[in-house]
């Protein structure tokens, strides 16, 4: 429950080795490299030469992108929300890397994609010509080839019917063209004109201009009948070259599982080239820097002897303000909080991880939001197998394990509010049910579920400066933990205590008068400590008074204030979910007609449906708002994101994870 | 219809005091619409190029749905606080006309704040994508728009408190 120690790692070796240090360093896999510092004298920073290696991943990027779309797997979806690697042996991987031949694989890729998408475009034109004439296959007309007629051009158009009475008027086409309505149907009329070639274009502009469309000519000359089953004819080409297309680029597709392996390999190489860019040499030396964790030191030590000859290995502890990346590792119980950790920002090498100190809060913030047994239940079963199925990928399994923790507290909260899909078992098999008893139905007593939901932020505030407090502590800042949160966590339940007696005014005297003396004592304590920074005497005291309201300083009345009202948000979100649950109830009970059976069948169905609806829209919220109240709320009063993730050098890839021949063949 | 104005809106403020119940929901519920979608909009965008970002831009664009939730607060408390609930009503037709004031006020600084948080929010998802190891900082734009919103609900439910405490004196 902690972050890893780590060491700064120097590593040192001729000049003449380094091209190949990253290569052996990658194979180690124990070392995030880092650049050494520009303020090093007398060093020059190597210069890598990537553009081979970024024109492969290009094209290997590329082939993925067009595989993907006839390749698809239901992890696509979850490793949108989760980097999820895929697994291979180093077999495998060697396979892969001797079967894919890159570019002729992207050649062949980009052709097929190409051909597919021409004769897509192709039989979509076939398509709206066909659509425009194929009403008229009956008609027994000649369509005429372009320069079919060798003084006159003869055309055929397409109108609809009500424009095509117009061609009797005056004026539409010039004197001496010979204009004539073939025929209608479905609104559409098929219309032929004969014009000299003088006359030809300005004919076809008026038409145009009256809308008339034109039919486009045929090579040669043939019966509209024909000229349809041309087009018809054209159109089935089309379609079964893009079939064809899309066969083999499926039959491709089979190859995406090796593509990705290779492109996770060559995207190591990257990182492995990088790696150069970031040594800097000396005269006849070169320096590599990194870090690692101090758990490996040994093993980098005798993986240095053996695979590293001529390397010398310095390590030492990272400086006080150095910007140091940062490892997590927790108990098999935390670790699913860790994931809430990741996703918003990692802290500081200096700092501590707050994973341990969120988790109940989250879950049970979640639970105040879904609250409904049944759906407690689901979601439990739910993420425990799929638990179990992602059980290899670090990432997946602590987001369900999260949502198993959090389907518990929604079992919990669901029983004590008398939430069972709503009010679907209390109406069904009676109040005097287990299902009837509720220790709080918000419903009836928002009021008291309003109070409940401000008393858990109060708790989760205190609970945040409280971290603040431990974070100076394990800095070695003591007084910083009494000025910057010690007097906030008198000053506020004060102020608490204080407004109790106002809005309560049969509460007992002391409740007003400790919040008096705690809210002073705190006041007193903020105004002379939190200007502490300030030179000048009136500065020190105008920033303490300042900080009471919180513009300045660690935290602020009306922040507070804010803070603890968000917390509402539990109530409404938890009434919400009920609400929906009682519509899909009331809805499901309106199906239930006279046929016993059948009736209760499709009662039941909808009910499933419905429910099954509501529980996936309400977890959705339930989590989103859990995790803002965590990340804005409770976060904002002691923690700071940003430190960058530790990453060895060959060890870790969001792509691939390369797997022992022996947990293979467990898996 | 005349029987249904008596009951309502002049022998009780049952009728006022949902008018501003609704316009309060109502007013909160499309500014949040509208927040998020502008926020949304944004992380569409940046999601297009990064699709990893996701989890961090998940939480940026459910900001500004918090409006709609004081609102349905606001709402709830409403008719709480005026038997609505419970069928015991307990609230005259000036007391009905001085909630519905505060219905609709409260909902339009919900609305405002929660278009502007969207905007906010979409800034702050550009910073995110620009930057994604800030995205803990970049959710604190947004999250100070919304301490207005929180004002009016705080506001909001003292005056029904206020309000509805009336009746006893007078």
């Amino acid at each position: 429950m902690a972050i890893d120690r780590v060491k700064k790692a120097w590593l040192v070796c001729p000049a003449a080795q380094a091209p190949t240090v990253p290569e052996r360093l990658a194979r180690v896999g124990l070392v995030h490299v880092a650049e050494v510092p520009h303020g090093e004298a007398a060093l020059t920073m190597l210069s890598a030469d990537t553009r081979a290696v970024e024109a492969q991943l290009r094209r290997l990027s590329e082939t993925l992108d067009i595989l993907r779309e006839f390749s698809k797997t239901v992890k696509d979806f979850l490793s949108n929300l989760i980097a999820t690697p895929i697994e291979a042996t180093r077999r495998e991987l060697a396979e892969a890397l001797k079967s894919i031949d890159i570019e002729g694989l992207h050649q062949q890729v980009k052709e097929l994609a190409a051909r597919r998408a021409a004769a897509q475009a192709a039989a979509g034109k076939a398509k709206e010509r066909l659509a425009a004439v194929a009403r008229f296959r009956g008609l027994d007309v000649p369509v005429p080839a372009e320069g079919a007629l060798r003084w006159s051009r003869a055309t055929l158009w397409l109108a609809p019917e009500k424009q095509a009475r117009r061609i009797g008027e005056p004026g539409l086409v010039p004197e001496g063209v010979v204009i004539e309505q073939l025929g209608a149907v479905g609104g559409k009329a098929l219309v032929a004109s004969v014009a000299l070639r003088e006359q030809a274009e300005e004919a076809a502009s008026r038409l145009r201009e009256a809308g008339f469309e034109p039919l486009a000519a045929p090579a040669q000359s043939v019966a509209l009948g024909n000229h349809v089953a041309a087009i018809e004819a054209e159109l089935r080409r089309h379609k079964q070259d893009v079939a064809a297309a899309k066969a083999e680029l499926a039959e491709l597709g089979k190859l995406r599982h090796q593509v990705e392996l290779v492109l996770g390999h060559w995207e190591g190489k990257l990182e492995t080239a990088r790696a150069l860019g970031k040594m800097a040499a000396t005269g006849r030396a070169v320096v590599l820097a990194g870090y690692v964790r101090a758990r490996d030191e040994h093993r980098l030590r005798e993986a240095a002897a053996r695979d590293l000859p001529g390397v010398s290995v310095v390590l030492e502890d990272p400086a006080a303000g150095e910007s140091v990346p940062v490892s997590l590792t927790n108990t098999r119980f935390f670790r699913p909080a860790q994931f809430l950790v990741e996703m918003f920002g990692l802290p500081g090498y200096h700092a501590f991880d707050p994973s341990a100190f969120l988790m109940a809060s989250f879950v049970l913030f979640y639970g105040f939001c879904l609250g409904d047994a049944v759906y407690g239940v689901l979601q439990v079963a739910l993420a425990w197998a799929l638990v179990r199925r992602y059980r290899a990928y670090p990432g997946l399994r602590n987001f369900f394990m999260l949502l198993l923790y959090c389907g518990v507290t929604t079992f919990v909260v669901g029983v004590l509010t008398g939430t069972w899909a709503a009010d679907l078992f209390k109406k069904e098999l009676g109040e005097k049910t287990i299902f009837g008893w509720a220790a709080l139905d918000p419903l009836d007593k928002p009021l008291v579920g309003l109070g409940i939901a401000l008393m858990l932020g109060l708790a989760n505030q205190f609970w945040g400066v409280t971290m603040r407090m431990y974070g100076a502590w394990r800095q070695g800042d003591k007084w910083g933990a009494l000025f910057d949160g010690g007097f906030w966590l008198l000053l506020l339940p004060g102020l608490v205590l204080l407004i109790a007696a106002f809005f309560a005014p049969a509460a007992p005297a002391w409740v007003s008068r400790a919040g008096s003396w705690l809210a002073l004592i705190g006041a007193a304590g903020l105004v002379l400590t939190q200007g502490r920074k300030e030179k000048s005497l009136v500065g020190k005291l105008v920033v303490g008074l300042v900080s009471l309201y919180g513009i300045v300083g660690t935290y602020g009345c009306v922040s507070f204030i804010g803070d603890t009202l968000s917390y509402s948000r539990l109530l409404a979100l938890g009434l919400t979910t009920t609400i929906v649950g009682m519509a899909v109830n009331i809805i499901a009970d309106l199906l239930r007609f006279d046929i016993v059976l059948i009736g209760f069948l499709v009662f039941v169905a909808f009910a499933i449906v419905g429910h099954l609806f509501n529980l996936v829209l309400s977890a959705l919220g339930a989590f989103i708002h859990s995790a803002r109240l965590i990340f804005v709320e409770f976060f904002g009063r002691f923690y700071e994101p940003g430190a960058q993730r530790f990453a060895p050098l060959g060890a870790t890839s969001s792509r691939i994870r390369i797997l022992s021949e022996d947990a293979a063949a467990n898996s | 219809m005349e029987d249904f104005v008596t009951q309502y809106f002049l022998k009780t403020g049952a009728g006022w005091t949902v008018i501003g119940a609704m316009c309060a929901v109502m007013f909160g519920g499309v500014g949040s619409a509208r927040g998020i979608r502008i926020a949304g909009g944004q992380a569409a965008g940046v999601l297009s190029e990064k699709p990893e970002l996701f989890g961090k831009l998940l939480v940026l664009m459910a900001l500004p749905g918090t409006q709609g939730f004081y609102s349905f607060i606001i709402a709830i408390f409403m008719a709480a606080q005026t038997g609505l609930l419970s069928g015991a009503l307990k609230v005259t037709p000036l007391m009905g006309v001085a909630l519905m004031a505060v219905g609709i006020c409260a909902g339009i600084v919900q609305y405002r704040s929660a278009v502007y948080q969207g905007e906010a929010s979409a800034a702050a998802i550009s910073m995110t994508a620009r930057r994604p190891e800030e995205s803990g900082r970049s959710i604190l734009i947004p999250a100070l728009v919304e301490t207005y919103a929180v004002v009016a609900l705080l506001a909001s439910i003292l005056f029904i408190m206020w309000i509805t405490a009336m009746k006893v004196g007078g």
